[in-house]
């Protein structure tokens, strides 16, 4: 008995003694990073960094007091900061990164790949873009309940992407679009309006290179074209002139010559398939169905007709801006939606999209859309 | 029938339990890489590289059983020394001793080296390494029965780990998988070549068969441990594929655990650093019965307890350690393993086949 006493504090006080081998970490003493921003330098090709961290006295928390530091790369530039703050700098709770518009530009690989590279970063990180340099972006004052502005940045990019509004953009993601062949990388924009940081709308790279961005309205396709909708919701214009006998039971003639209908809890399944007809030809497949509810003009909802032409010119609409969507991409040669991944699945050997081929070929691919919708409800009211 | 191990009833254990151990000596570090490994040569076809090396290895567990029936009830050693006599079976038992140090070894390196790479980078390997190998002589020091037993609990333990791996599974492209069947020859050997290190572990049999008190049903149980084993390789495989792109998966040395960092929960944020420190105990078992397997060899040859031979293999691992600090290093050791378990694992029992096959015509002519 008395062995088995003995036995017993001796393994505890190992395990008591033994935890002070590895390093520890004081919460206080740590500036937790919850974003980080990085522009180009003033002069050459110095890195500007910006880190928002973690405050945990209670009087400052409304305050954002952003690092700055600069450096010959991102992780120099992080490295550097140490000399800028009395806590010690640590990546663990990176929420999100935001480029400037100079930097992204030039490529953003490089510094994604010290992101990818270190242990302590999550994968779920966010990768965006701004369209102002990102130390004005983090400068931001108003930031809601969120402890700190980085915290803001997260949450903001987390409803928007719950929300259904834009595709996911995590650092896993980017990465992965940028090395599979065939498909380019998308961000979400951010932009500054009133002192506080806004989603504007998807910008859409060339390898690591962010070349345009399209608005919210845009990344509404991309995503009915990638990603299924569950829960979305779409405002569409359609013309009045054909609608104007049903239109008559509740006003005399409406002068103007569209209205609105949005389109709320919207389901949507794509579907693309490459075509072989010598030519790199696919055929985009939309089944997209959800209730009205909002009309600007008083429809007789009623009449099985109306609901059939405003399916039916609802899919027209949106076949148009599809392929307008899918002419700027073509323009600004872009295949953000991944349309060579699909053919490189599909064919092998001779047929199978090279790099090169691939970014040479997608100005000349071609598209054939064709959009069902279906009116499930139209709310409350007749 | 000189050499017939004469086990005490009180040590045997069921025939069942071989499930379990299979199964946790064949899931271990080598899972972690695994998909890499095996997507560098076969690509989008690396499940199919997966299921013919699985139906080898089924196979090879298959002429294990047979040749051990063949002598009733003794391990390697005894049925080395009946066939080819004294001398020639302490040789190949030396060369199992050797291999199972390396594997060990490596093991346990490859371990230590996440817990640096992803946790503690301040740490020493060393530290480390000597916290686990206090585990590993308490289990030897248990016996065959605590062994068992760690096996059972630690596969009930860590099975719900590769659950998790549904997150990932629902972020799979699809396109990743095709076009399918795009092997060819040289890739399908190369993809069959480093698929064998996943399999090291098989030969626990030769030296744990004389303790199952069933011997009928150790066939069966054993084939279901390998098969829980391909299972879960399969999975791991299939789910990497679709969710890396392929420069991506080919870059990335741990892809398993790289799935990992994709989990979060509300209140568990880094489910990787979670996996990391939870994969302990997948890797214990297995090294508690490669440790056991080296000291049980030993106690056969030369009769030196296993308590005492446990201390030799903590303080040479020690030394191993200290010495293999590099990455690099590590990558050399794993390359011995990897190429002496194709002979250890899967030409060794075919080599002993046609002598199993013999002594029972003979034995049939008696």
């Amino acid at each position: 008995m008395k062995m088995k006493i003995k036995k017993f504090f001796l393994i505890l006080s190992i395990v008591v003694l033994l935890t002070g081998c590895a390093e520890e970490r004081v919460l206080e003493d740590l500036g937790i990073i919850t974003t980080a921003g990085f522009d180009k330098g003033e002069d050459g090709p110095e890195v500007f960094g910006t880190f928002i961290t973690y405050k945990f006295s209670q009087q400052l928390s409304n305050v954002n007091s952003p690092i700055h530091s600069s450096g010959r790369t991102a992780q120099d530039a992080f490295h550097l900061a140490f000399a800028k703050t009395a806590k010690k700098l640590v990546t663990g709770q990176l929420r999100a990164v935001v480029y400037g518009p100079d930097l992204a530009k030039e490529g953003i690989w490089p510094h994604l790949d010290t992101l990818q590279r270190n242990q302590f970063v999550s994968d779920l990180v966010y990768i965006t873009v701004s369209e102002m340099p990102s130390r004005e972006v983090l400068n931001a004052q108003v930031f809601e309940e969120a402890p700190n502005v980085g915290i803001y940045i997260y949450r903001l990019l987390d409803q928007v992407i719950g929300k259904e509004e834009i595709v996911d953009s995590s650092l896993h993601e980017f990465i992965k679009n940028y090395l599979k062949v065939g498909v380019d990388p998308i961000t979400p924009v951010l932009s500054i309006e009133e002192d506080r940081v806004i989603v504007t709308g998807l910008g859409l790279f060339q390898d690591d290179r962010f070349i345009d961005t399209i608005d919210l309205h845009e990344a509404f396709y991309v995503r009915l074209i990638l990603d299924e909708f569950k829960a979305g919701e779409l405002q569409i214009e359609l013309p009045t002139e054909n609608y104007r006998q049903f239109m008559e039971d509740f006003e005399p003639s409406p002068e103007e010559e569209t209205f609105e209908i949005t389109m709320q809890q919207i389901k949507s399944a794509s579907q693309i398939s490459p075509k072989d007809s010598g030519k790199y030809h696919f055929s985009i497949k939309i089944r997209f169905e959800g209730d009205i509810r909002e009309l600007t003009k008083e429809l007789d909802l009623e009449s099985k007709e109306v609901i059939h032409m405003l399916e039916k010119d609802m899919a027209k609409k949106i076949e148009e801006n599809i392929s307008k969507l899918l002419e700027k991409t073509q323009e600004l040669n872009v295949d953000s939606l991944g349309f060579g991944t699909f053919w490189n699945a599909k064919f092998k050997g001779d047929k199978k999209l090279t790099e090169e081929e691939w970014r040479k070929e997608y100005p000349n691919f071609q598209f054939d859309i064709d959009v069902t919708t279906e009116i499930l409800r139209h709310g409350i009211t007749q | 029938m000189k050499d017939q191990l004469n086990i005490p009833t009180h040590l045997k254990f069921r025939a069942s339990y071989l499930f379990f151990i299979l199964y946790n000596i064949l899931i271990g570090v080598g899972i972690v890489e695994y998909p890499r490994r095996v997507y560098n040569y076969a690509q989008q076809d690396s499940w199919l590289v997966l299921i013919l090396v699985a139906l080898i290895a089924h196979s090879i567990v298959a002429i294990t059983i047979f040749i051990l029936k063949t002598y009733k009830s003794t391990d390697l050693y005894g049925i080395l020394q009946e066939t080819f006599g004294n001398w020639f079976a302490k040789l190949i038992c030396y060369l199992f001793i050797i291999y199972f140090f390396t594997v060990y070894l490596s093991a346990l390196a490859k371990y230590t080296e996440f817990i640096v790479v992803f946790i503690f980078p301040q740490l020493s390997k060393f530290i480390i390494g000597f916290l686990i190998t206090i585990l590993i002589a308490y289990s030897i020091y248990g016996g065959i029965r605590v062994i068992v037993g760690v096996s059972f609990l630690f596969f009930l333990l860590t099975i719900w780990v590769f659950g998790l791996l549904a997150v990932p599974a629902s972020m799979i492209d699809t396109n990743n998988y095709f076009p399918l069947f795009n092997l060819d020859r040289n890739g399908l050997l190369q993809g069959l070549r480093v698929s064998a290190y996943s399999f090291i572990g098989i030969e626990v049999l030769w030296f744990i068969y004389p303790y199952v008190r069933n011997k009928d049903k150790a066939m069966f149980y054993s084939q279901l441990g390998v098969l829980a084993a391909v299972v879960i390789l399969f999975i791991s495989v299939i789910i990497s594929i679709g969710f890396y792109a392929p420069k991506q998966l080919e870059s990335l040395i741990w892809p398993v655990l790289g799935m990992y960092k994709i989990i979060s929960f509300s209140i568990f944020e880094r489910l990787d650093i979670f996996a990391v420190s939870y994969w302990i105990f997948i890797i214990l078992p297995n090294l508690i019965l490669y440790a056991w397997l080296i000291t049980r060899s030993l106690k056969r040859i030369h009769q030196i307890k296993q308590k005492h031979s446990i201390w030799a293999i903590i303080i040479l691992s020690a030394i191993g350690l200290y010495f293999i600090q590099s990455s690099i290093k590590l990558e050399a050791l794993l390359d011995v393993a990897d190429i002496s378990s194709i002979f250890f694992v899967f030409l060794f029992p075919i080599l002993l086949f046609p002598f199993a096959i013999i002594k029972r015509i003979r034995g049939t002519k008696k």
